[in-house]
């Protein structure tokens, strides 16, 4: 029986310089993109933020509440339906002020054992742009109420590419 | 493998990434009211600026009286969920808003893009008839050395400005190229009223404490998006602390 010479394929050699280039390429591009600042404040899955050209880059944030089509969010945490919101006479949401008040309280505390330079009060809002002011200003007073005075609100920069 | 760099790198250019701001809200400080609080002292010089917006019209006041009303029509652009169709429609007060393709009722979270165009009106009987202007690739009306709307797109050499820029700018092709003619927004004549207002209230002497306030007042059922153009427009026209307030009530 003749012996069958099994000839070894030359090794391929991976060649990764193209790779290489190509992620130096992404990451410059992601990098000039994405702003450190951009990277603070997320936005809402259920929303349409409104346009602003006016607008400032968002600074640390404490606090944000999320209004949408459906629920009134304050910290990820689901309060109430949006819609209950709009039918209650009251300017003040109770959900939302026994949330605010506890966490406003928190805060103050963590400023005097010193874990925070200050309890600034700050509260970031975002809502849908087609919701009725009469919720946004329901938000807003309940935000003042119980001590949230520095309200700002969430928009999309307007003429801004990534 | 060139090819698939050249792909990638052409796939993420393509790429839109959304850059968020946010919009600060002054609220002016409110203390506790003592039971031997005298009521304050009115000030004469203040100019108590506000805005009012209802769902007709724009109205500037302060504390000399009010400005005439700047008319508008509301115009929105539907984009259907069902079928992501686009449609344009004027939008009148209370009226069901079907999709033309599958006759669906459009709800208002269906409502991609809120316009409100100027009208000139004699009365707010008077039906009006639009304003147009030339706009920048920005989206920004031009305006003449006089201060009046171009209503044709300036030829080259042309010197034009824009609301919240005083500066003067010389008309160039390539701009004039991108430039068109459009229906006015409301939001761009509040904005040249106001800048009006501003710089004319910044020359007094003493300098008003207020000079840099405004409220914007809105009925409840205005939608969101309405306030945050018009604190655009307040902005832009030079007045940095914005606060809102609810006709019938306070904020």
């Amino acid at each position: 029986m003749a012996k069958r010479k099994i000839k070894r394929q030359p090794e391929a050699a991976l060649i990764i310089t193209s790779l290489v280039d190509v992620f130096v390429i992404v990451l410059v591009y992601l990098i000039r993109s994405i702003s450190s600042e951009g990277s603070l404040m997320t936005s809402a899955d259920n929303l349409v933020l409104p346009m602003s050209q006016r607008s400032k880059s968002p600074t640390e944030i404490s606090l944000t509440i999320i209004g949408d089509q459906k629920h009134i969010t304050v910290d990820d945490q689901v309060l109430m339906e949006t819609e209950v919101v709009r039918k209650q006479d009251s300017l003040l949401v109770k959900p939302v002020l026994e949330i605010l008040t506890k966490k406003r309280e928190e805060e103050r505390k963590a400023e005097v054992l010193g874990l925070i330079k200050e309890a600034t009060g700050k509260v970031v809002v975002q809502f849908d742009k087609n919701t009725p002011y009469d919720i946004v200003t329901k938000i807003m007073a309940t935000c003042g109420y119980a001590g949230y005075n520095n309200i700002k609100f969430a928009v999309s920069k307007k003429n801004e590419e990534g | 493998m060139n090819l698939f760099s050249i792909l990638v790198v052409s796939v993420i250019s393509m790429a839109q990434f959304e850059k968020l701001g946010v919009l600060e809200l002054w609220l002016p400080e409110r203390g506790q009211p003592q039971a031997n609080d005298k009521p304050p002292d009115i000030d004469e010089a203040l100019l108590n600026l506000t805005v009012i917006i209802t769902d007709k019209g724009v109205t500037i006041g302060a504390g000399g009286g009010f400005q005439p009303t700047i008319y508008y029509q509301e115009e929105v652009e539907y984009r259907s969920r069902s079928d992501q169709h686009v449609f344009r429609k004027v939008y009148v007060t209370g009226e069901e808003v079907k999709s033309p393709t599958d006759g669906k009722v459009m709800s208002q979270y269906e409502r991609e893009t809120i316009m409100l165009n100027s009208v000139v009106k004699k009365d707010s009987a008077d039906p009006g008839t639009y304003q147009y202007a030339a706009i920048d690739p920005e989206g920004n009306a031009l305006m003449d050395t006089a201060g009046n709307w171009y209503a044709t797109v300036p030829p080259s050499g042309a010197l034009y400005r824009v609301v919240g820029d005083e500066t003067l700018k010389k008309m160039d092709p390539r701009t004039s190229a991108f430039c068109k003619v459009e229906k006015l927004s409301a939001y761009q004549e509040v904005a040249k009223t106001l800048e009006k207002i501003h710089l004319l209230y910044s020359q007094r002497d003493p300098l008003p404490a207020d000079v840099d306030d405004v409220v914007i007042l809105a009925d409840e059922s205005v939608i969101y998006d309405k306030v945050i153009q018009m604190m655009d427009a307040c902005k832009s026209a030079g007045f940095d602390r914005v606060a809102l307030s609810l006709i019938g009530g306070e904020v």
